[in-house]
């Protein structure tokens, strides 16, 4: 959990434009708040599964 | 005194029966705190004195450089959450306002041993056979 405010400078290199934003493995962005089950999927895919 | 209100207190504290495991707490600041770095010692050192089983360490950041590397803590206020190992748990920055509420479920879920996951979502996750790098981002409420 990083809040983005106290941490611009992560906010700028992940281009964030709303929250919650994630950032997966430094290269996947999941927007918004997505279910478990997406998210989870969201994972897996980020991991080539 | 005190940051929490009164009734956010209470609420914590019940909610803080569920654990039935230990919790530390390590909390990252340095010498010359910095206002947010402050405000989260002083949160966690309410939080943690609502139950018996939550331990709060404070450590510093620049003194303790090696030990703030062995968690992974790069930046300041860092709050680290530990069970029986280490789930991996990171807050940078005050856990204030809706950052709060998921602050204490998951020293609750930490404390519990479990994350309360459905059985479905546990088991796509197991399909993971690699360490997952995950960066909430998000902003005060």
């Amino acid at each position: 959990m990083v809040e983005g405010s106290e941490f611009p400078f992560l906010a700028v290199k992940y281009n964030v434009q709303g929250v919650p934003h994630t950032v997966i493995n430094e290269e996947h962005s999941v927007i918004g708040a997505p279910s478990e089950m997406e998210f989870a999927r969201e994972i897996l895919k980020a991991v080539g599964k | 005194m005190g940051i929490l209100k009164d009734k956010d207190r209470n609420k914590v504290q019940n909610l803080f029966k569920q654990i039935d495991n230990d919790v530390t707490i390590l909390m990252f600041t340095q010498e010359t705190e910095c206002q947010r770095c402050e405000m989260t010692r002083k949160m966690l050192e309410e939080i943690s004195g609502l139950s018996d089983r939550i331990s709060l360490e404070v450590h510093d950041f620049v003194a303790e450089g090696d030990l703030a590397k062995k968690h992974g803590v790069d930046k300041i206020p860092a709050t680290v959450l530990l069970g029986d190992k280490d789930y991996g748990i990171r807050f940078y920055g005050v856990p204030a306002g809706y950052e709060f509420n998921v602050l204490i479920q998951d020293i609750r879920d930490v404390g519990k041993r479990n994350p309360g996951l459905s059985e479905a979502v546990t088991a796509e996750l197991a399909k993971i056979d690699e360490p997952i790098h995950l960066q909430v981002i998000i902003s005060p409420t």
